[in-house]
This record gives structure tokens, sequence and C-alpha cells, in this order.
């Protein structure tokens, strides 16, 4: 079984270039059948140009793209794949039930109506206008259509955008269904706790590079670290002394103190400042660990994590 | 077995894409049904227009009049849904994303087209019967059934060159810019195309101007289909005709290649 990982995705070299722009510098990346990756990425690192590529939306400037055997684009591709685009506006005046019949004409194998719409929890919505259903029901359709033909490949570009926790845990669910048919998934998101839950690999893309591709749980292990949180009177001069201190960072009247040995650093603490108040020890979070690599500083503030100078 | 299940797929084959196309465009026509934007002027403007000029304003000699504007503004209801259901629903559909999505799933596009094709088709058909009620109960028309069915067929096959007028620039232009272009176009090409008034009442130079507009000879082929005389021999029109349809297919085809989303 696991010597006998057929590819499903081969992306050698890739360039893609808009006029002056090169949205996309040499991507190489592989992935094998049955395998769910998650695509990550500041707005504008190129995460929708390769995309657009992989589904045949763009051509390629350079470089070469194999999907299951075939091209982007091509018909015999076309016909297993399921995709969900960021903003996509359905038809207002079709209803649920005739969006996904006419979808499922597309496939030469399409999963069953009822099947699909129980699935995607559509089942009492699909005599509805599409124009009258919520925003998270509008997804669910989308959803629908992406899984129209049961498609063994499946592209999904932020999907769970703007939708409550409770829809989203439910399309967590049905993701990893899929994942237990063997259906290979792309997925890129902004919310980490989704890909930590769902991604067996993290493809880290920055200014059009890949700059980390590896399994969920060795990045994480890469960049972790403790946080160690307290109000002292120490400086943060003092503190960043301390051997083992990766970084201090004081927001109000608390400091927080980044390091992989906390034990030791803990010990000085406290020798140096037995009055320190409002002690905490925290792990330091994926989030924390793809906002410093894909250098995402928006949320800097509530960001326990500063790289050490 | 094999040989079993591959006749089977072969024989699927043919009706799954009778399938494909038919739902393709039930849902193009349902779509324009139950959007009241799109069907109310479609079929309201020429009726309206064709109840004001063919029957109140007609007078004396009504009768050869109703058949007259039979053919034009048959033409006029026919060309509306083929330039506004191309023209705006393809730049709506391309600029939210819709395209995208059935561009990347298995759809030929020869559905896309051929289903928005059906509409406009089917829109023009109603558009015409209606104006031939009106014609046949307030207006004196006459016209036999061979003659009708001859006439309905010149006007949907010169609705054609518009559709593709359409295409060039649903293909193209923004989904702001798309109602405003269509309307302007729709209008002016009619009204000096003489779909709504013989041109032959209009000054020397505009009936002039009207042979370089593809509705002028839309409308002369509708009214040599009808019995009536033409500015030109119908060849002529057709010909015309013809050139502004392939010049506009080219021009859909580029920027149907050349198109961003």
């Amino acid at each position: 079984m696991t010597n006998n990982t057929t590819t499903a995705i081969s992306i050698t070299d890739l360039h893609k270039h808009y006029g002056d722009v090169h949205a996309l510098k040499g991507v190489n990346l592989n992935m094998t059948q049955g395998e769910f990756i998650a695509l990550i990425g500041a707005n504008g690192a190129g995460k929708t140009s390769l995309l657009s590529v992989l589904m045949g939306l763009l051509p390629q400037s350079k470089g070469d793209v194999q999907i299951l055997g075939g091209k982007p684009g091509d018909m015999a591709v076309r016909q297993v794949s399921g995709v969900m685009l960021q903003s996509t506006a359905l038809p207002d005046a079709l209803k649920v039930r005739e969006l996904v019949e006419l979808f499922r004409s597309y496939y030469p194998a399409p999963r069953p109506l009822d099947e699909l719409l129980a699935l995607t929890g559509l089942g009492d919505l699909e005599n509805r206008r599409y124009k009258a259903l919520s925003g998270g029901q509008q997804r669910r359709v989308q959803f629908a259509l992406a899984l129209a033909g049961d498609p063994q490949l499946l592209f999904l570009d932020e999907p769970t955008v703007g939708l409550d926790m409770e829809v989203r845990r439910e399309f967590w669910r049905i993701l990893d269904s899929l994942k237990a048919r063997g259906v290979t998934i792309i997925l890129t998101s902004h919310y980490l706790d989704e890909i930590e839950a769902l991604a067996d690999r993290l493809v880290v893309i920055k200014e059009g590079e890949i700059i980390a591709n590896d399994a969920t749980g060795n990045i994480k292990r890469r960049v972790e670290h403790k946080n160690i949180t307290c109000q002292t009177k120490l400086a943060t001069a003092e503190l960043e002394k301390i051997g083992g201190v990766l970084s201090v960072v004081q927001i109000g009247r608390l400091k927080t103190i980044a390091t992989n040995t906390e034990n030791t650093v803990l010990q000085t603490l406290l020798s140096n400042d037995p009055d320190l108040t409002d002690l905490m020890v925290e792990s330091s979070s994926l989030e924390d660990a793809i906002n410093s690599m894909i250098g995402s500083d928006a949320d800097e503030e509530t960001n326990h994590t500063h790289e050490a100078m | 077995m094999t040989t079993t299940a591959q006749t089977t797929a072969q024989n699927n084959a043919p009706r799954a894409s009778r399938t494909l196309y038919w739902l393709e465009c039930k849902s193009e026509l349902l779509k324009a049904i139950r959007t009241p934007q799109f069907s109310a002027p479609t079929i309201a403007f020429p009726v309206v227009f064709y109840l004001i000029f063919g029957v109140i304003l007609a007078g004396d000699g009504g009768e050869g009049r109703a058949t007259y504007l039979l053919a034009t503004f048959g033409m006029f209801g026919a060309l509306g849904p083929a330039l506004f259901g191309f023209g705006v629903n393809v730049a709506n559909e391309r600029n939210n994303g819709w395209l995208d999505l059935k561009k990347i799933s298995p759809m030929p596009i020869s559905a896309y087209i051929l289903a928005k094709l059906f509409m406009a088709a089917m829109f023009g058909l109603i558009v015409i019967c209606m104006l031939t009620t009106i014609g046949l109960l307030f207006g004196g028309l006459e016209i036999s059934p061979a003659r009708w069915l001859l006439m309905i067929t010149t006007q949907l096959l010169c609705a054609v060159p518009f559709a593709l007028m359409g295409m060039a620039i649903g293909f193209r232009v923004s989904t702001e810019a798309a109602p405003a272009i269509v309307n302007i176009l729709f209008m002016l090409m009619s009204v000096f195309g003489g779909l709504w008034l013989p041109v032959t009442l209009f000054p020397e130079i505009l009936q002039q101007f009207a042979w370089v507009l593809p509705t002028f000879h839309g409308g002369q082929l509708a009214l040599v289909s009808i019995g009536l005389s033409s500015a030109s021999s119908a060849l002529t029109h057709a010909g015309l005709l013809a050139a502004f349809a392939a010049v506009m297919a080219l021009l859909a085809a580029r920027n149907y290649r050349t198109m961003t989303s």
C-alpha cells in the first residue's frame, strides 16, 4: 500500500507571468492520489494563480503540469475533477435541484442526486431558488456542484470563508468522508484550525515560490516553542539576556517571552523576580508559525511570537 | 461481459449528451422567464410599439401597415433576446464566476452557446406569436400560414448574427457596461434600420446610412419573406447580413480566446 502510491499531480518548474508580474516563479510540487494538501500564503502570494493553472483556466507561461496523466483542462481531467471557486454567483433564478441536476448531466458517472442533496444538507431546500438561500446555504449548493461528478480530484478555494463554526465543522466532516473515499484534495484557506484538522501536508507559498512543503505536524514541530507571559519588574533588555530566550514582547503590563527551554528560563525568571505575577505558559499555535512564515503581520499585536533579531 | 459493458457505455454516451443539451436549454429558458428584468422588456417593447405604430396610429390603410410592420417588428422582437441574452447575460456570467465554473466542468462550450440560442429563439417565437395575434385581432392583418412560417423562420435566422454580436460584446465588456452598450445598439440599430418605421420615410442621408446596419438587411429579408418588396434583392441583403455575421463570429471567437473573468 505505502509503496503503491500513484501520482495525482506533478508540477515541474511552473512559471506564470501576467505582463510584467511574475506570479509563479518555478513551482515544483507533487501530490499522490488520496492526499489532502492545504495551500497557504498571503493575498497575492500566487495561490489563485497556481489553482487557476491547475484547473485549466489560465495557460502556464513555462514548465510542466501533469494531472492524473493528462494536462490541465483536458476533457478526461475535467470529467474527474470538482471545483469550488472563491467567489461564484450561481444563477439566482434556478432552484437548488435544477442546478445540481444540470451539473450532474455534465459528468459521465455522476453521484446520485438524492445522495448529493443529503450529503450537503440540501434535502429540504431542493425546491428553493438559489436567490432565496442564505450565504451558507448557497455555499452548500456550490459544494454540491463540486461533488456532482463524483470527483477523484477536488479543488477548494477558500470554501468556508464567512461561514459560522457549526457549518464549517459540518463541512469538515464531509471532507473527511471524501478523503476516506480516496479523493485527492487541494484546499486554500485562511482558517488554520481548518487546515490543522484536515490537511496531511502544508504547502506555503510566498511571492510565487514554495517556501515550505511538509507534513502539517512537522511544520508545527519545526516552529514550535513555548510562550511565557507574566507581569515582571525585569526590563525587556534583562529578559533578553537570559539563555534560551528567543524574543520578548511587551503588551501593556505583560511581557511575553518565547523560548524552547521553558524550564531553565522559568527558574532564572523566578529567582531574579520572586514577586512576578500573572504567570502563564502556552505552546505557540500553528497560526503563529504560519504567520511568521508567510510574513503576515496583520495580527502582530495578538501574535505572541517575535523572531529574535 | 466486457463487450456488453462497452456497448452499454457507447449507447449511454449519446443519451447522456442529449440530457446535457436538453437540461442546459431548459435551465437557460427558466432563467430568462424567471428574470423579469430580462423577460418583461424583451417581450413588452415590441408588443407595445407594434400596438402603437401598427394598430393605433394606423388610420387609413391600416391593413397593409399591420402586415408590413409585423415583418419588421417581428425582426425587432427576435433580435432583442438574442442581443440581450448574449450581450448582457454572458458578460454577467463571465464576471461573476459562473462561466469559469462551467469551463472547468466537462460542459462543452457548444452547449452553453446552443442553450442561449434556444432561449433567444423561444423568446422570439413568443413575441412574434403575440404580434401576430394583435395584428389579426385589431390590425386587420391577413397572412397565410405558409407565409407566416416562412416569415418567422426568416426572422429567427436573421437574429443569429445579433446573437454573435452579443457574444462578441459579452466575452469582452464588464457587467456594468454591457447593459448600456447593448441597449444603445439595440435601439439605434432598430430605429435607423427601419424596424419601427420604413426607412423610405427618412431623409435621403438616413436611407443611405441604413445600408451599413445589419438590422436594415434583416428587416428587408423579413419583408421579402412576407411577400412585400425590399430595397434590393434578397440575395444582396442576405449576403450583407452574412458578412456581418462572419465579422461578429470572428470577433466573438477572438474575444473568447482572450477573455478575462
